[in-house]
C-alpha cells in the first residue's frame, strides 16, 4: 500500500525530473531595449508618430478644444523651444523612455505598471484603476488617460490593429516599443530555429519601421555590438532630464546644426 | 417524497442559475470596453480568408505624386497597417504620413457607396447601369452637337487613368482636358522644357555631392518628395563621407528651415534673385565649372548689393553662400512647388538651373540636377480621329492655353470660371469649389453647366453642390492601376497598384468607368479605347518593361514577368541612367513677384502654403493629418495665421482671433505671433474650412482659398497660391 509519504517522494522526484530538462536548457537570454533618435537625420515629417497611432489603436478625436493636449498618443512630436534667445527651437520625436528607474511603477498602487525583464515599461490595461498617479510621476508626461470611452465608426473600426488591446474609458495608457511586434519577431525567429538578429530588430517598432531618414533605432542597450548600443555610445547622445536618475533607454543623439 | 433539500438539489439548482449568469459574463454586451478589438465587422473579401490569416499585399501609395512603394498588412480581407516596402529604391522602406494616412483614406466613414443622381435637388442613388447610360446618352448628343463643350478636369498629372482621361478625351474630340491639380510644377516643367528641352520636373543625383541649397523649397513639408527628401538629406549628412550641408533660403520657419545647418531669411519669391546673386559671385571671382553663353549680361545686375536689397539678407551673406557652394560643388540646389509658388515661378525655376550649370551641377554623375530617366513602357497606339473630333479638336481652348499670354500653358485655371460654361464637365480627382481660389466663382461656373459629373469617392464641396452624377472610383488600395512616381531618382522607377482589400462599397474604377462608356458610345471611342477593363489596358502597357528584359524584374513569359510584377508592386532600372551632355539655354530676365492688392490699404503679403501631409486640403477627411505638428507653437487640430510681432496689430497675442482680410474676401482665425516669419507676411495654411468632405473635415479652421486673388502666372498659366495682399485686424 502506498503511504501518503511515499506518494509525496514520488511526486517529488518526478516534478524533480520534469523541471531538470527545463532548468538544464539555456535561459533565454535577457535583453535591455533600448531606443536612439538621431536628431540630425529626423526631419520632422510626424511619420513615427501617426504610425504609433496607425499600429496601437489610438483612436483620434475631432477639432474639441475639451481634447486640447488631452488626446492620447504615445509618440509626440515636441517643440522645444530654446533657452538662448535666438537660437532655434528643437523638434522631439517622443515616445515613453522606459526609464531602468521608472518613477511611474513605484506610485501605481495596482501594479498595473511594471518593468518587463527586457526592459520595457509595461501597463495592463484591464488593472489600471485610472488614479492617474503615474501621470503626475512620469517626468516626461509619456502616459495618456482615455478621458471618454475611444470609439470608431462601424467603418473605421476595420483598420483597427488585432494585435492591440484597445483601452476603455478611465484608463492611463502609453508607449510599449511595440511590444508584441517585438515579441511576435522573436517568436518567429525561434520558430525557425535561431537567434533574432540586431538588423531585424532596428527598425522593429512601428515609429522606426516608418521612419523615411531611418532616424529611429531599436535594439539591445546590453549587446555591445548592436547598432543603437553603439550609437548610444556616440559623444552626440544624451538622454532627456538625467539629472533625475531614471535612466532611460532612449538616447538622443544631438542635432549638428553645422 | 422528501421535503427537504439535499446536496444534488441544491447544486443543480445553483448550475441552473449560473449559466445564464456565467453566460452574461463570457459574452460582452455589446458596449463592453474591452470587447472593442474583438468587434468584427462584415468585411467584403473576408471569405476568402482563414480565421486570423493575414496577408501583405505590395502595392503603392497614392496619397501624393511621389507614389512610395508600399506593402499593406491585410487580416482576414481587413487593410490594418501600410508600411514602407524596403525594396522600393524610392523610399527604402519609409513612408510618410500621408501614406500612413492611407487607411482612413479607404475606412472614411462618410464615402460615396455608390452611384448617385440628382433628382430633384438631392443626390439619390441610382444603378451603374442607369448612371452610365444616362451619361453616354448625354455623351453622344453633345458630340454630336459641339464634342468641344465637354470638359474634363484631372487632378493627376500623370499615371494611367490620367492617361486613359486623355485618351477618352482625344477621341471624343475636345481639346479641354485640364490636368495637374494646384501644380506649381507646370512651371518647373516649362523651365525645364526651355533650359534643358526635357518638359519633366529633374531628378536629383547626390551620391558626391556635399550640399543642398533649397531655395525657398518646401522639402520636408510640401508632400511631393518629401519622403525621398528626407532619406537623402539624412543619408548625405550622416553617411556620406564629407558631412554635407543644407542651406535654406525662404521667409518661413518651416521644416526646410528647422533642418537647415544655416537658414537665409529672405523676402518671399526672390528665390530666384538669391541664385542669380550667387552666379554673379562665382563670374565675379571666376570660380565656375562652365559659361553658358550669355550669362554674365544674365547675372551683371544682380550684384550682392541689390540682391541684399531685393531679399533682405546681407551682401555678405550672399558672397559667403556663393563660396560654400563652390567649395562643395556639386550641389543640388533645389526648387520645388513652394519655391514657385509666386508670378516669377518660371525665372526662378531658370535661375536654379543657371546655378546649378556654373556649378557643374547638372548631368553630373556625382551629384546635382538630372533628367529624369523614364521606364520603357510600351505606348498605346494612336488615337484615330474621326471628323467630329478633328472638327472639336480643332477649336480654340476654353482656358485660353496655348493662346497668348498663357503661350507656354498645357492648361489654365484660373481663366475656367470666365469662360463660356462647358455642357458637360467630368471631374477626376478635382474639386474646385474648395481648392481653387475664389471657390465662389466656381459654384457660379457650375452653376450654368447642365451636366456635371464627379467620380469623386467622397462626397466633396463640388459633389455635395454641384455635382448631377456622382460615379465613385476605388480608393487606391481597392483599384490596379500604374503607379507613375514623381521623378526623383536617377534610375527609373515605375509602380503598380492592386487592390489590397476588396471594394467597400458599389464603386467602380474610373478606368472601367471610362472604358464603358467608350463602349456605349461606340466609334471612334470603342477603337480609342479597345480594352475590356483597365487591367488589359495597364498590362498592355507594362509588357514593354518584360520586353525591355532589364531592371529588378527579368522572367520569361509576360505572365510570369506581370505575377511577379504585383508581388514585388514595382519595376526598377538595375542602374542609374548614365550621365548625358545637355545645353543650357539661360532665362531672359528674372523679375520680382507681383502682388494683387493696392499695398496703402493691404500692406502684408498672404503666404498660402500647403502644410505637412495636407496638401490642398484632399486630406482633410484623414484625422492623422489634422495631429501633425511641423511648426513651434501651432497646435494640431487647429488652424492658424502666422505673423510677425511688427505686424501685429496692437494689444493681440498669440491665440487671439484676426480678422485677415483681402480685395476678396475676409477671414477671422486664431493668429500665432511668429518672431522667425519675415516681417510684412501673414501665413496660412490651405486645408482648412471644408463644408463638407466628411465629419472629419468639416469644421476645421478656414479656407485660404477665398482670400486668393484668381491670379495665372504669364506664359506657363499655373495657379498662384501666393500673389495676393491682405490687412489683418483685430476682432
Amino acid at each position: 500500500m502506498t503511504t501518503r509519504r511515499d506518494f509525496l517522494r514520488i511526486a517529488g522526484a518526478a516534478t524533480v525530473a520534469a523541471a531538470a530538462p527545463a532548468t538544464a536548457a539555456p535561459a533565454p537570454r535577457r535583453r535591455h531595449w533600448g531606443m536612439v533618435i538621431d536628431l540630425d537625420r529626423c526631419a520632422g515629417c510626424n511619420a513615427c508618430a501617426i504610425a504609433c497611432r496607425q499600429e496601437n489603436n489610438i483612436p483620434s478625436y475631432a477639432a474639441d478644444a475639451t481634447y486640447q493636449g488631452a488626446r492620447p498618443e504615445w509618440m509626440s512630436m515636441l517643440w522645444q523651444e530654446p533657452e538662448r534667445a535666438g537660437a532655434l527651437p528643437q523638434l522631439l520625436p517622443l515616445p515613453c523612455m522606459h526609464c531602468a528607474d521608472p518613477p511611474c511603477v513605484k506610485v501605481c498602487p495596482v501594479g498595473a505598471t511594471y518593468k518587463d525583464p527586457d526592459g520595457i515599461t509595461m501597463q495592463i490595461w484591464d488593472r489600471c484603476i485610472g488614479c492617474r498617479y503615474c501621470m503626475v510621476a512620469c517626468p516626461y508626461s509619456r502616459r495618456s488617460f482615455n478621458w471618454s470611452e475611444p470609439a470608431w465608426s462601424e467603418s473605421e473600426v476595420q483598420m483597427l490593429n488585432p494585435d492591440v488591446a484597445t483601452r476603455p474609458r478611465g484608463v492611463v495608457e502609453k508607449c510599449t516599443f511595440c511590444h508584441h511586434r517585438v515579441k511576435r519577431a522573436g517568436e518567429e525567429a525561434r520558430l525557425a530555429g535561431r537567434a533574432l538578429t540586431d538588423a531585424e530588430c532596428q527598425r522593429l517598432p512601428a515609429c522606426a519601421a516608418a521612419c523615411p531618414a531611418e532616424a529611429i533605432t531599436f535594439g539591445d542597450l546590453d549587446d555591445p555590438d548592436s547598432k543603437v548600443a553603439r550609437l548610444a555610445a556616440s559623444p552626440r547622445a544624451f538622454r532627456l532630464l538625467e539629472h533625475l536618475g531614471t535612466e532611460p533607454s532612449v538616447y538622443y543623439l544631438e542635432k549638428d546644426r553645422g | 417524497m422528501r421535503d427537504h433539500a439535499t446536496r444534488r438539489t441544491v447544486l443543480a439548482g445553483l448550475g441552473a442559475a449560473l449559466v445564464p449568469a456565467c453566460r452574461r459574463a463570457w459574452s460582452p454586451p455589446e458596449d463592453d470596453p474591452t470587447s472593442r478589438s474583438q468587434i468584427k465587422p462584415p468585411v467584403p473579401g473576408a471569405e476568402d480568408y482563414a480565421t486570423y490569416e493575414e496577408r501583405w499585399i505590395a502595392s503603392s501609395c497614392a496619397q501624393c505624386p511621389a507614389a512610395c512603394g508600399i506593402r499593406v498588412r491585410v487580416v482576414e480581407g481587413r487593410a490594418v497597417r501600410i508600411e514602407g516596402n524596403r525594396d522600393n529604391p524610392l523610399n527604402r522602406g519609409g513612408i510618410g504620413a500621408r501614406g500612413l494616412a492611407g487607411l482612413q483614406a479607404l475606412y472614411d466613414p462618410d464615402r460615396v457607396r455608390g452611384p448617385l443622381r440628382r433628382i430633384a435637388g438631392r443626390l439619390t442613388p441610382v444603378t451603374w447601369d442607369d448612371a452610365l447610360a444616362m451619361l453616354a446618352d448625354e455623351l453622344a448628343r453633345l458630340r454630336a452637337r459641339s464634342p468641344e463643350r465637354l470638359l474634363v478636369m484631372s487632378g493627376q498629372e500623370r499615371g494611367f487613368v490620367h492617361e486613359l482621361v486623355a485618351r477618352f478625351a482625344r477621341a471624343y474630340g475636345t481639346p479641354n482636358v485640364v490636368d495637374g491639380s494646384p501644380s506649381h510644377g507646370a512651371a518647373l516643367e516649362a523651365a525645364m522644357e526651355r533650359s534643358l528641352g526635357v518638359r519633366e520636373v529633374p531628378a536629383y543625383g547626390w551620391s558626391a555631392a556635399s550640399a543642398i541649397l533649397s531655395l525657398e523649397a518646401g522639402l520636408f513639408e510640401d508632400a511631393c518628395r518629401s519622403i525621398y527628401f528626407a532619406r537623402v538629406a539624412a543619408a548625405m549628412r550622416r553617411d556620406n563621407a564629407r558631412r554635407a550641408r543644407l542651406i535654406h533660403a525662404g521667409p518661413m520657419f518651416d521644416l526646410a528651415a528647422y533642418n537647415a545647418d544655416r537658414w537665409l531669411r529672405i523676402q518671399p519669391g526672390t528665390a530666384g534673385a538669391l541664385a542669380l546673386g550667387v552666379c554673379q559671385v562665382l563670374l565675379r571671382d571666376g570660380t565656375f565649372e562652365r559659361e553658358p553663353a550669355g550669362v554674365r549680361a544674365l547675372c551683371a545686375p544682380f550684384t550682392p548689393e541689390r540682391v541684399a536689397a531685393l531679399t533682405g539678407c546681407e551682401p555678405d551673406a550672399i558672397v559667403d553662400l556663393a563660396r560654400e557652394l563652390w567649395d562643395r560643388r556639386p550641389v543640388l540646389a533645389v526648387v520645388d512647388e513652394r519655391s514657385l509658388a509666386f508670378t516669377n515661378g518660371l525665372d526662378t525655376a531658370r535661375a536654379a538651373i543657371a546655378l546649378s550649370a556654373l556649378l557643374g551641377a547638372i548631368e553630373n554623375p556625382r551629384g546635382g540636377l538630372r533628367i529624369a530617366p523614364a521606364a520603357p513602357l510600351s505606348p498605346w497606339p494612336d488615337v484615330a480621329l474621326d471628323a467630329v473630333a478633328q472638327r472639336g479638336l480643332a477649336t480654340q481652348r476654353l482656358d485660353g492655353a496655348g493662346r497668348a499670354p498663357y503661350a507656354g500653358a498645357r492648361a489654365v485655371l484660373e481663366t475656367l470660371p470666365d469662360a463660356a460654361p462647358p455642357a458637360i464637365a467630368l471631374l477626376y480627382h478635382a474639386n474646385p469649389l474648395f481648392a481653387r481660389a475664389q471657390p465662389r466663382r466656381w459654384r457660379d461656373l457650375f452653376a450654368k453647366v447642365p451636366l456635371v459629373v464627379s467620380f469623386s469617392p467622397y462626397v466633396d464641396e463640388t459633389v455635395a453642390e454641384v455635382a448631377h452624377l456622382v460615379l465613385p472610383d476605388h480608393t487606391y488600395l481597392e483599384r490596379v492601376e500604374d503607379a507613375t512616381p514623381m521623378p526623383g531618382l536617377t534610375r527609373a522607377v515605375a509602380g503598380v497598384r492592386r487592390p489590397a482589400v476588396a471594394p467597400l462599397h458599389d464603386t467602380r474604377a474610373t478606368g472601367d468607368v471610362l472604358l464603358a462608356l467608350a463602349h456605349r458610345l461606340g466609334e471612334p471611342l470603342t477603337s480609342a479605347l479597345p480594352w475590356r477593363t483597365a487591367r488589359d489596358a495597364f498590362e498592355e502597357r507594362w509588357l514593354g518593361l518584360h520586353a525591355a528584359a532589364r531592371g529588378t524584374i527579368v522572367e520569361p513569359t509576360p505572365r510570369a514577368f506581370l505575377d511577379r510584377l504585383f508581388e514585388r508592386g514595382f519595376w526598377a532600372e538595375a542602374d542609374e541612367a548614365p550621365s548625358r551632355s545637355v545645353e543650357v539655354a539661360l532665362p531672359l530676365t528674372w523679375s520680382p513677384p507681383r502682388w494683387s492688392g493696392d499695398p496703402a490699404r493691404f500692406p502684408l503679403a498672404l503666404l498660402a502654403y500647403h502644410p505637412l501631409g495636407h496638401a490642398e486640403g484632399s486630406g482633410a477627411n484623414q484625422p492623422w493629418l489634422h495631429a501633425l505638428r511641423s511648426r513651434p507653437g501651432l497646435e494640431d487640430w487647429t488652424l492658424a495665421a502666422s505673423l510677425s510681432p511688427h505686424d501685429a496689430p496692437a494689444g493681440v497675442a498669440t491665440g487671439d482671433r484676426i480678422r485677415v482680410t483681402s480685395a476678396y474676401g475676409s477671414l477671422v482665425l486664431p493668429v500665432h505671433l511668429d518672431p522667425r516669419l519675415a516681417p510684412g507676411c501673414v501665413a496660412i495654411p490651405t486645408g482648412g474650412g471644408h463644408t463638407a468632405l466628411g465629419r472629419w473635415a468639416r469644421g476645421t479652421g478656414v479656407n485660404v482659398m477665398e482670400l486668393l486673388a484668381p491670379v495665372a502666372a504669364d506664359d506657363t498659366g499655373a495657379s498662384v497660391l501666393c500673389a495676393t495682399r491682405v490687412r489683418v485686424e483685430a476682432v
